[in-house]
């Protein structure tokens, strides 16, 4: 049984040896080797190199031509040989080896993807009813497109050196290990600055970012009313608004007399937009509480109104009384005058 | 003045003695002579390795050259492995060191027959009694498309007119009709390559040798994987009739006839061609 089992891988090693290439042979059997398209562009001149062998222990002839697609637009070099039978060595029809070199010329190509096969053939030449003629072919495949625009071209530039810079990056960042303690502790020294400026981001609304924007530019005088809950309460909210407001009635002694009444959220923001055209005020304020600080300015206004009110009314009185006061003057003179006479 | 002389001499002789062992002990002390004697030995030093030929084929006789060095003139062996597109290790060489090139090299490793097509590695090992030193290089083995055939060329024997489907010679001996070797009834296509192979077939017409007039289209030529007919008639394009055969595979192709009437008796002779092709 032993023997039995040595007889047997034996004869495996044997049959396992036995294998060698024969017959004719093409090198390499795609171009390129994992035989996805070679990208090309219209009216490019493309060359490429297969190797053609015969590694039968005879002499054999051997004709090359390309096939299928791209025909007309692929010269090859040289199409008929003889080769000996394959030495190892250099690509030698001594050796069995020939180089043909490949010109595929890409003008006047439609866009697309070619398929074209160089193919070197070879024959037995034995008798009989049908004589067996081999063929061994190598595979091109391109991709071929339109010549890039400059913008594409420069794209591509800038996304190869970007890739290079990407690589060379990569093999820095894989000989300096060190960078990853950097890379923490910027994490680290990060987390903290967002810690504390968390707020800050917090507020960073639109209109703050153009109050910033203001800022720089020195040209507006700006106010920022900050709208939390506390500084309602406080009321210090109101008296920045009520200031400003005090500023524009200056301002706007004709436009805004005491007698607006401002009740309503939207009026409320048109005049401000109003007064910030006209006087260069920006202002920025919650939306969420603006009801709240619109209601209080209403209502001061409102106490503004009825004391002005008042006061004109009270003119009105003094006038009345300083009228009835003459006339009773009058008359008392006119009364004094008539005793006289 | 007396009871002095006594105390006096006890002490001068106490130090005299001190004087006198210390410099015995110092004079033992300088005798003695410490050294300390480092060995330095450092790595074998592999400035170049080079490989040939690049690209390779399955088949092809490898040549590794290293340039190797060491200082300490210790070094006790070089050798070279060689790993496939995968890392496999495929084989093992020792490099000798060559005078007139003065470099390590082999040139005994061959490319296995069915080697894959890709990028190999070689790296080479420099040992000595400090420790082993490497040093690679990358080269290309190249895809091959490669065939071989069996039982060529394909004969159909002697044959009267209007026969359909008669066979290829299977080695088989009918008097008058077959000679009784194997050629067509099975074609033998072999993968002897290092690809996966598709297999495409296509034909010309079969011509009378006496007279050339007379042909057989070559649609009469049939063929097929298997032994039983009918098969596919044979066209002058290619037609792909087996795809993806791994390298070693053997594709076995059987082939038959069908004589038409109305041609005179004669030799026809045509051909039938088979062409590998990359799957």
């Amino acid at each position: 049984m032993k023997r039995n089992i040595s007889f047997i891988f034996v004869i495996l090693i044997l049959a396992a040896s036995a294998f060698a290439i024969s017959g004719p042979a093409i090198s390499p059997g795609c171009i390129p080797m994992d035989c996805k398209p070679v990208n090309a562009t219209i009216g490019s001149i493309l060359n490429f190199e297969v190797r053609v062998y015969n590694f039968d222990n005879f002499d054999r002839k051997f004709s090359v031509f390309a096939g299928k697609d791209l025909i007309n637009a692929t010269k090859l070099s040289p199409t008929y040989f003889e080769l000996k039978p394959r030495k190892s060595g250099e690509c030698t029809s001594e050796n069995g080896c020939e180089a043909i070199n490949i010109t595929i010329n890409l003008k006047g190509v439609k866009e697309g993807i070619y398929s074209t096969e160089i193919v070197a053939q070879s024959s037995l030449g034995q008798g009989g009813d049908l004589e067996v003629i081999q063929q061994v072919a190598s595979t091109i495949v391109l991709n071929v497109k339109e010549k890039p625009t400059l913008f594409n071209r420069i794209k591509g530039f800038i996304a190869a050196k970007l890739a290079k810079a990407d690589g060379a990056l990569a093999r820095f960042y894989e000989n300096n290990k060190w960078l990853n303690y950097l890379a923490i502790l910027i994490l680290v020294l990060l987390a903290f600055w967002l810690g504390s400026e968390f707020r800050r981001f917090r507020l960073r609304t639109k209109d703050l970012w153009e109050i910033d924007a203001f800022k720089s530019g020195k040209f507006f005088v700006y106010l920022i009313l900050n709208c939390t809950k506390e500084k309602i309460v406080s009321c210090d909210v109101f008296e920045e608004k009520e200031n400003l407001i005090g500023v524009l009635k200056e301002q706007f002694k004709n436009e805004i007399p005491n007698k607006i009444v401002i009740n309503k959220t939207k009026e409320c923001d048109e005049i401000f937009e109003k007064l910030l055209k006209r006087n260069r005020v920006m202002v920025a304020y919650s939306k969420v509480k603006a009801k709240t600080i619109d209601d209080l300015i209403a209502k001061k206004l409102k106490d503004v109104k009825d004391l002005t009110e008042a006061q004109e009314e009270l003119n009105d009185h003094v006038k009345a009384l300083n009228k009835e006061r003459i006339k009773s003057l009058i008359k008392k003179q006119r009364e004094k005058h008539e005793k006289k006479t | 003045m007396n009871k002095y002389i006594l105390p006096t001499a006890i002490i001068l002789v106490s130090v005299l003695c001190f004087l006198n062992f210390s410099t015995i002990a110092s004079a033992a002390n300088q005798s003695i002579t410490y050294a300390t004697v480092y060995v330095i030995n450092t790595l074998p030093n592999i400035q170049t390795v080079t490989e040939s030929p690049n690209p390779a084929v399955p088949s092809d006789i490898i040549t590794v050259k290293a340039n190797v060095s060491d200082v300490n003139g210790d070094l006790s062996k070089v050798w070279a492995k060689y790993y496939n597109t995968t890392g496999g290790l495929v084989g093992t060489v020792k490099l000798i060191y060559n005078t007139t090139s003065k470099l390590y090299q082999n040139t005994t490793f061959t490319i296995p027959a069915d080697a894959v097509g890709g990028t190999w590695n070689v790296t080479v090992y420099a040992n000595d009694t400090y420790g082993t030193k490497s040093k690679s290089t990358t080269f290309t083995v190249n895809s091959v498309i490669a065939m071989a055939l069996q039982n060529t060329p394909i004969d159909f024997g002697n044959s009267s007119v209007g026969v359909t489907n008669r066979r290829a010679e299977n080695g088989t001996a009918v008097a008058g009709s077959y000679r009784g070797v194997i050629a067509g009834f099975p074609l033998k296509v072999n993968n002897t390559g290092n690809t996966k192979n598709n297999y495409s077939i296509s034909g010309l017409q079969l011509v009378g040798q006496t007279n050339s007039a007379y042909k057989i289209g070559v649609s009469n030529v049939t063929y097929k994987l298997t032994s039983a007919p009918p098969g596919t008639a044979l066209t002058g394009v290619n037609m792909l009739y087996s795809g993806n055969n791994a390298p070693k595979s053997i594709v076995n192709t059987y082939f038959w006839i069908n004589v038409p009437t109305g041609i005179p008796q004669q030799q026809y002779k045509g051909n039938v061609t088979i062409k590998a092709s990359h799957s």
